[in-house]
């Protein structure tokens, strides 16, 4: 065995995240790890690349007992993780980034960073990640997906004999999934091994040569990726089977018009012109860089739209600032949880409080009562796993994380609602609760405008689909004439 | 016992008040009733008045994220404009105060003006406007503006229920705010802009307008602290706010604000202003020179911010 992990435990305060998981992997196989929201992958990575320290168990290397108490050492013995967060330097270049704290040095003059060298290799591990971008730009201006590639680049910067990939393609397109697929079989080719975690249970059976599973901190079983199905992992992972709906029961109304636009333009996007109906679920999908997200900014007032026009409810609309959004009925989700959607630093019950202020509040004084009973309600609604709420969210796990985003936007009741990726990281069974409450709250009238790369979640719950490529919007599908292979085309610009 | 222990520590104004006792007792061991005396305690509050409001004020704009290094400068301003409004302009006292107030308050828009429209960060703009405040306080006051009149002086001297009047002062401000910072819904948005402003924008919260408040704010308690100082001296003197950003801040960040935002209470800032105040009053006592204030004062405040770094490890 390459590596093997024997009953690690871990304990955080009011959580037990793992409790004597074993763990084992071999030379060039694809090894994935699956959970639900919680369930301690997270963890269990953290402390394999030495961030976290563990209570009890050990770690045998080549079957040598080796110690993995900090990132240096995880590192000398060739462990490279791409974390689930993002970890970057958003005021640095991409090739600073690729290199982070340890550049190319000079040879001859001490501790001199050699830059033809570094812009060199970076260029040589963009490549291989099939990016064509300007290696100059700073990682703030890149979208979500893009920074996401570039961890990756990262993590391969470093001569690793296991790649740990926590959630990779949870904010990627399918193209760059594609090229990260590839990558993954050539790494196995060299004989180097990756731990591949994912809440896509469809690219597992597709990339993973076994698969453990984890299921609230214990370890429930590893199984050869072939012998087994998606209902059995799922069965495996929920302790329960999921019901096979399909959410294309259609509840617009063709007849009322809430949101429209008219020749609207700005950064990234251009001559939108797109109708939202009452109660329908239309899906904005596309590749990465095709102006989804900036579009909804567009719309949402956090970056304001260059010209065209807006109409809410058949009115002209001037939207400057994301509170006229909200006054006029519009709320948004952010695909970035961590710096645009939640805050990280605060208690859960403060950030189901953020945007719904409001609704906590008689005559300009709070109600705490109030926002404590809301938050409880919420935390069982969306099966947010969590000690108690006054836990800071950035102890939560991603996937929860992601729960607190939506259900604080869910609670907020607006009669428009954009969400632009909402289940990123969320496992299967939340994704089904998720979907089933955005179509009762599309059954109550209200209009959901949806981003998301997620092909499946794509066809499964809009009445409507529009596909944009290069800022464009390049076709509209029904949801019964939507296919795979339909809405790829259009990505791509045919 | 560890349990306690963990609740003390991680409650910064459980923290603070046990601080205090025990400091205190330990004063009373060492210096008996020349500390443990009522008309000390009244003193102690009272030599702290104006810093404990300014804190208020500077608590404020550290939950939402940001900070003033010109709190001394508008202090002094506001003590020289009063001065000058009774002095030179003949204006009843009352009126005075109230002018010299906005004209603080309008100084702290200054600070939020060019802050969130021409976008230059806190510490630059604060850092100049720290500058041009403390200079136009002299170029109005010289070398100060003395024998201001007996009704002006009567407003912080005077006594109520054997109270002096800028406790009451004092009070009244801490209770006000206290009630503001943690019940009522405009002044919970400082905690959102603080913890997270891109976050709180996507909210629906206007970032520019809760800077605004806060920089009005922290200029009008500033200012109120300088009006005080002028009616309780009898006199408006430019140089007397120097200094005071540091105690300001200081207190603050004991009292539990953190850099970054997000975090704090009203109350604990004033009772970080306190214990500063009880760490003085002992330099007081024991005749330890002025000189030495500045010098602990910037010890603390590293000192604050290392234990709130450790703390946050444990
Ligand atoms: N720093 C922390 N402090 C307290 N609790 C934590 C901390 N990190 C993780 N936890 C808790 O440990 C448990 C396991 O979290 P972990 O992040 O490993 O889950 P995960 O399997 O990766 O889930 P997801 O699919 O949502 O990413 C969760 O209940 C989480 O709330
Ligand atoms: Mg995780």
């Amino acid at each position: 065995m390459l590596l093997e992990a024997k009953k690690i435990s871990k304990k955080f305060p009011g959580v037990q995240a793992l409790k004597d998981v074993d763990f084992n992997l071999k030379a060039g196989e694809v090894h994935a790890i699956i959970g639900e929201n919680g369930a301690g992958k997270s963890t269990l990575m953290h402390i394999l690349s030495g961030i976290y320290e563990h209570d009890s168990g050990e770690f045998y290397i080549n079957n040598k007992l080796t110690k993995l108490n900090s990132f240096q050492k995880a590192k000398k013995n060739g462990i490279s993780i791409v974390f689930q967060e993002r970890s970057l330097f958003p005021n640095l270049s991409i090739e600073e980034n690729i290199f982070g704290a340890s550049p190319p040095k000079n040879k001859n003059i001490f501790f001199q960073i050699d830059w033809t060298n570094l812009s060199k290799k970076a260029q040589e591990y963009l490549d291989q990640l099939n990016m064509t971008i300007n290696k100059k730009v700073l990682v703030g201006e890149l979208s979500v997906a893009r920074q996401q590639m570039i961890e990756i680049a990262k993590a391969i910067s470093n001569d690793f004999k296991i790649l740990i990939l926590d959630e990779p393609t949870a904010s990627i397109t399918l193209q760059e999934t594609e090229v990260l697929f590839e990558l993954i079989n050539e790494f196995k080719k060299e004989g180097r091994s990756i731990i591949y975690i994912s809440h896509r249970l469809k690219e597992i059976k597709k990339i993973a040569d076994r698969v453990s599973v984890l299921k609230d901190g214990e370890y429930v079983g590893t199984f050869n990726s072939p012998d087994v199905d998606i209902d059995f992992l799922v069965n495996k992972m929920l302790g329960r089977s999921l019901e096979n709906k399909k959410f294309n029961d259609i509840s617009s109304s063709e007849d009322e018009i809430v949101l429209s636009l008219r020749n609207f333009n700005g950064h990234g996007f251009k001559d939108i012109n797109l109708d939202l109906f009452k109660g329908e679920i239309l899906t904005l999908t596309g590749l990465s860089g095709a102006g989804r997200t900036e579009l909804a900014y567009a719309i949402f007032g956090y970056v304001p739209a260059l010209n065209g026009q807006i109409k809410i409810y058949n009115k002209d609309s001037k939207i400057n600032h994301p509170k006229d959004a909200i006054a006029n009925g519009i709320g948004y989700l952010s695909e970035n949880r961590k710096e645009l959607g939640l805050f990280i630093g605060m208690e859960y019950r403060e950030n189901i409080e953020s945007n719904n202020l409001d609704k906590f509040t008689k005559n300009y004084i709070i109600n705490w009562g109030k926002r404590d009973k809301v938050s409880n309600e919420l935390k069982d609604k969306f099966d947010i796993k969590i000690p108690h709420i006054q836990q800071l969210v950035l102890n939560l796990s991603g996937g929860n994380q992601q729960k607190v985003s939506i259900s604080k936007w869910i609670y907020a009741n607006l009669n428009i609602l954009i969400v632009d990726e909402p289940t990123i990281g969320v496992d299967v069974g939340a994704k089904f609760a998720i979907y089933k409450i955005l179509k009762e709250i599309t059954n109550n009238g209200v209009s959901v405008l949806m981003i998301s790369s997620d092909i499946n979640e794509t066809l499964n719950i809009s009445d409507r689909i529009l596909v944009m490529f290069d800022g464009k919007i390049n076709g509209e599908l029904k949801s019964d004439e939507a296919n795979e292979e339909k809405i790829l085309k259009m990505a791509s610009g045919l | 016992m560890n349990n306690i222990l963990k609740i003390i520590i991680s409650n910064r104004t459980i923290f603070l008040l046990v601080l205090m006792f025990v400091f205190s007792i330990i004063a009373t061991i060492f210096l008996g009733s020349k500390f443990a005396s009522l008309a000390n305690l009244k003193a102690v509050i009272l030599g702290q008045t104006s810093i404990a409001i300014m804190t208020i004020g500077m608590m404020a704009l550290l939950i939402s994220g940001v900070f003033d290094l010109s709190v001394g400068s508008i202090f002094a301003l506001g003590s020289v404009f009063c001065g000058y409004l009774i002095k030179s302009v003949g204006l009843p006292y009352p009126i005075a105060m109230i002018l010299a107030l906005c004209g603080c308050g309008l100084l702290g828009a200054v600070n939020a003006f060019i802050i969130t429209k021409m976008h230059v960060n806190a510490l630059i703009t604060t850092l100049a406007t720290m500058g041009i405040f403390k200079g136009l306080a002299i170029i109005i006051g010289g070398a100060g503006i003395m024998g201001l009149p007996k009704e002006f002086i009567y407003f912080g001297r005077t006594d109520f229920l054997g109270v002096p009047s800028p406790i009451w002062y004092f009070l009244i401000i801490l209770v006000v705010f206290s009630y503001l910072f943690s019940n009522v819904a405009y002044f919970r948005k400082y905690y959102f802009v603080g913890g997270n402003e891109k976050a709180a924008t996507l909210s629906g919260i206007s970032v520019n307008h809760i800077r605004f408040t806060g920089y009005i704010l922290s200029g009008l308690l500033a200012g109120f602290g300088g009006v005080l100082h002028a009616s309780r001296l009898g006199a408006s003197i430019p140089l007397a706010g120097s200094g005071l950003e540091l105690q300001v801040i200081a207190a603050a960040v004991v009292g539990g604000a953190s850099l970054v935002g997000g975090k704090g209470t009203i109350f604990g800032g004033v009772l970080g202003a306190m214990f500063l105040a009880l760490v003085f009053n002992v330099f007081v006592i024991t005749g330890v020179s002025a000189y030495w204030i500045p010098v602990v004062n910037g010890a603390i405040l590293i000192l604050a911010v290392y234990f709130h770094v450790v703390f946050k490890k444990e």
